[in-house]
C-alpha cells in the first residue's frame, strides 16, 4: 500500500469514528437508559416489541437520521405513497429476523433452540444497524459514493471483504469506538452479552466457521436469499407504491428449518413443497423493478438528483450541503453520512432565487422532471445491430468508467443537437439501468423428498423470468429538457448511429411523446 | 478501476466513424473468450453456480486479464455481479442464448463474432491485454464449464 492509500484509508477510518461519535457517543443528545419495553405498531407487521436495551439504541441520532431517508428514493414523485423510510424498514426488519428465528426454533425441541438468547440479541442489534450507513435517498447516493476515492481505496485495501458499500459503513459504525463503548454500557447495564463482531459480520454478508465449517443459517437471517431484510423491502415497498403483493410468508416459515450442504456447512432450507413463496418474492422483486423502481419518471428525478451532486463535486466552494455549520465535500464518501434528504432540500429554502442550487432543487421538489427523448430497449433497437447494442448496454455496468462514458454520450448528444451555450451536459443524461439479479435461486437450498438438498434453480427455471424482462421490460433512456425534447431526439439517434452503427425504429420516439419520432432504421 | 481506452472505429455501412471513448468492461473479455471457444465448442454450461466458480479461477490464474470482476465471497461460492450483468448483456444483445427446453446451456449466436470483430477485439487490444493470454484464458475455461456439442 502506498503512502498516499494509507493516509486515505487513515482519514476515512476517522470520518466514520468522527461520525459516529456526532450521532452516537454525543452525550448530550442521551438520554437515561431506559427500563422498560417499547409497543411500536406498524401499518405492515403490527405490533412490534422492543426492548429496553433496543429503545436505548433505537433512540439514538444515528438511528433516528433514519426516519430522514427516504427507502425508495424519488419514487414517491410518481407513486406518492411511496413515502416511507429506512427507519420504518428498521423497525421491520428487526420483526421479519425474531419471526425468521422463531420459525426455526419451533423446529428444535423447546430446552434446546437453534438460537440460543446471544445470538438472537446480536442479530436484532444486527437487524437495528443493518441501513444506518445509508445516505440521502439510499442506494442512489451510494451509486455516486461507491466511485470516491476513500471508498474505492478502502476496498482495494483488501482489508474488508467486498459487499455494498453501506453495509460497510453500517458495520463500520457498529464496530467504532463510540458505538462500542456504548454497547459495554447497555452490556453492563442491562447484564446482557451483545456481540458486535458477530453483528458487523452478519451486516456484511459473513459467516461465522465452526471446526472449519461455515455456520450460515445466521449470517441468513440478515443477509441470505430470503433475509429478514428483502421480506420487509418487498412487501414495504410494494404496500406504499400501491401494488401489494402476495406472499404466502407463514408457509415460508412453516418450512425454514436449518440443514447440511454437502461441505458441511449449515444453511436455512426450504421444504421442496413450500418453494412457492420464495417464487413469489421474486416474482415481486421483477414487478417492483419493472414497475415502480425503473419508472421513466423515476429514473429522471433520480438523474436530477445526481446533477445536483455533480455541481456539488465540482464546485464544492460555491455548491455545497450544510450540516450544523459543516460544509459536506461530496468527493468524499464519508461526508455522504451526514447528508440526509432533508439536508439536501433544505438547501434549497436557505438559497436566493438567483441561486443555480435553488432552482435546480425546487425542479425536483415541484416535478419539474427532466423528459424522455429516446427509449433503449429490444423493442426499439433495429434488428442486426447486435454489437452496437451491445456496447451501449454494457454501460449499465456499475464503476467511474461506465459513468464517465455515459457523461460522455450525453456531451456528444448536447453538441450534435447544437446546443452548447443554451442547456448544459447536465441537463442531458443517457441512463441504462443494471438488471434485478435473481442470484437467490442459486442460494437457497430446498429439501427434497429424498432428504437431498437441491438449489431452487434445479427445480424452477427463473432464468426464464429475467430474460422477459431484459426482453420486454428494461428500458434505457435518454432524459432532456421538455423544451429541447425533438433536438436531443434526433441528436442521440444520430450519435448512437455514428459511435455504435446503431439504429432505431420509430418506436423509440413514439414511446417517449416526442412530437415528431424519426428513425435510423431502414423500413 | 475499469481501464478505458480510446477506440477509432470505421465500420462500413454503419456510419461509425467518430471517435469515442469506450470502457472495457467485463462484457468485452467474456466476448473475446467465448469467442476462442467458440472455435472448438457449440456452446457452454449456464448454471449460474458453475459460471461464477469457472470466472473465480480464471481471475486467480489470470488476475491481469479479470481484473474488472469482483467477487463477494459469502455463502456457498463466490459471486460477481460484474459477471452476472455482462451474461445478461450478452444475452440481450443476442450474442449467446439459452434454447428453451434446454437451459442447461448458452449457445453462442452468430453476433458473437461480429461483437468481437467490430469492438471487443480493439478495446482489449488497447487496454494492453494480450491476445495469447486470452486464448489461453480461453481453453481453461471451456474445460470449467464445458457444454455438449
Amino acid at each position: 500500500m502506498t503512502a498516499t492509500s494509507a493516509n486515505i484509508l487513515e482519514s476515512f477510518y476517522k470520518d466514520i469514528d468522527e461520525f459516529a461519535k456526532e450521532f452516537a457517543g454525543n452525550k448530550e443528545y442521551r438520554r437515561p437508559l431506559p427500563k422498560e419495553p417499547k409497543i411500536i405498531h406498524d401499518p405492515l407487521w403490527g405490533t412490534i416489541k422492543l426492548e429496553p436495551w433496543e429503545v436505548a439504541l433505537l433512540d439514538l441520532p444515528l438511528l433516528q437520521r433514519l426516519r430522514q431517508v427516504h427507502q425508495t428514493s424519488l419514487v414517491s414523485y410518481v407513486f406518492p405513497g411511496c413515502n416511507h423510510n429506512r427507519f420504518e424498514h428498521t423497525l421491520g426488519v428487526v420483526q421479519q429476523a425474531q419471526r425468521l428465528i422463531d420459525a426455526v426454533n419451533r423446529q428444535y425441541p423447546l430446552h434446546r433452540p437453534l438460537f440460543k438468547p446471544k445470538a438472537i440479541r446480536s442479530l436484532r442489534l444486527a437487524a437495528l444497524f443493518h441501513d444506518c450507513g445509508h445516505s440521502c435517498f439510499s442506494h442512489i447516493s451510494e451509486d455516486l459514493y461507491e466511485s470516491c476515492t476513500d471508498m474505492t481505496t478502502f476496498f482495494e485495501s483488501g482489508h474488508f471483504p467486498k459487499c455494498h458499500p453501506h453495509e460497510a459503513f453500517s458495520a463500520l459504525i457498529l464496530k467504532s469506538e463510540p458505538v462500542k463503548q456504548l454497547i459495554e454500557e447497555i452490556n453492563e447495564f442491562y447484564k446482557i452479552d451483545l456481540d458486535i463482531e458477530m453483528a458487523s459480520n452478519w451486516i456484511i454478508g459473513k459467516s461465522a466457521e465452526n471446526a472449519g465449517k461455515k455456520e450460515h443459517y445466521e449470517t441468513q437471517v440478515i443477509n441470505g436469499p430470503f433475509d429478514a431484510d428483502k421480506l420487509d423491502y418487498i412487501f414495504r415497498d410494494a404496500h406504499y407504491s400501491g401494488l401489494p403483493v402476495g406472499l404466502d410468508l407463514d408457509r415460508l416459515w412453516s418450512s425454514c428449518k436449518v440443514g447440511k450442504t454437502t461441505d458441511g456447512d449449515r444453511v436455512l432450507t426450504l421444504h421442496q413443497a413450500s418453494v412457492t413463496p420464495l417464487e413469489q418474492i421474486l416474482f415481486s422483486k421483477i414487478n417492483l423493478f419493472a414497475i415502480v423502481y425503473q419508472h421513466p419518471k423515476v429514473r429522471a428525478a433520480e438523474k436530477m438528483f445526481q446533477a445536483i451532486i455533480e455541481d456539488a463535486k465540482g464546485k464544492p466552494d460555491s455548491i455545497h450541503f450544510t450540516i450544523s455549520g459543516r460544509n459536506l465535500d461530496l468527493n468524499r464518501a464519508t461526508d455522504y453520512l451526514w447528508l440526509t434528504d432533508e439536508v439536501f432540500f433544505a438547501e434549497a429554502l436557505s438559497r436566493s432565487q438567483n441561486d443555480p442550487l435553488h432552482k435546480s432543487l425546487h425542479d425536483i421538489r415541484y416535478r419539474r422532471l427532466l423528459v424522455r427523448a429516446l427509449t433503449i430497449s429490444h423493442d426499439t433497437v433495429a434488428a442486426r445491430c447486435n454489437a452496437g447494442f451491445m456496447q451501449l448496454r454494457k454501460l449499465n455496468q456499475r464503476g467511474a468508467s461506465t459513468y464517465q462514458a455515459k457523461r460522455e454520450l450525453a456531451s456528444e448528444i448536447l453538441q450534435a443537437a447544437h446546443l452548447e451555450g443554451t442547456i448544459g451536459v447536465r441537463d442531458i443524461w443517457v441512463d441504462l439501468p443494471s438488471d434485478p439479479s435473481f442470484g437467490e435461486a442459486d442460494r437457497t437450498f430446498v429439501r427434497t423428498a429424498s432428504q437431498t438438498l437441491r438449489k431452487v434453480s434445479d427445480l424452477f427455471p427463473i432464468h426464464y423470468w429475467s430474460e422477459l424482462f431484459k426482453n420486454y421490460k428494461w428500458r434505457g433512456h435518454v432524459f432532456c429538457p421538455q423544451k429541447y425534447q425533438q433536438q436531443i431526439h434526433e441528436a442521440a439517434l444520430q450519435v448512437f448511429k455514428e459511435q455504435y452503427g446503431l439504429k432505431f425504429k420509430k418506436s423509440a420516439g413514439e414511446t417517449s411523446h416526442v412530437p415528431k419520432p424519426k428513425s435510423t432504421a431502414r423500413l | 478501476m475499469i481501464p478505458s481506452v480510446k477506440c477509432d472505429q470505421d465500420i462500413e455501412g454503419t456510419g461509425m466513424g467518430e471517435t469515442m471513448r469506450m470502457p472495457m468492461t467485463a462484457e468485452d473479455i467474456i466476448v473475446c473468450i467465448f469467442y476462442h471457444i467458440k472455435k472448438d465448442q457449440a456452446k457452454i454450461t449456464a448454471d449460474r453456480e458453475t459460471l461464477h466458480r469457472a470466472f473465480y479461477k480464471m481471475k486467480q490464474a489470470h488476475p491481469n486479464l479479470m481484473n474488472v470482476f469482483s467477487f463477494r465471497e459469502r455463502e456457498h461460492f463466490p459471486e460477481s455481479t460484474q459477471l452476472d450483468q455482462a451474461l445478461s448483456n450478452l444475452d440481450a444483445a443476442g450474442l449467446i442464448s439459452r434454447q428453451n427446453l434446454a437451459p442447461r446451456y448458452y449457445r453462442f449466436e452468430r453476433p458473437l463474432a461480429g461483437s468481437y470483430d467490430k469492438f471487443s477485439k480493439s478495446i482489449l487490444a488497447d487496454a494492453g491485454i494480450d491476445e495469447e493470454e486470452i486464448k489461453v484464458a480461453a481453453k481453461e475455461f471451456g474445460q470449467l464449464a464445458r457444454g455438449r456439442r
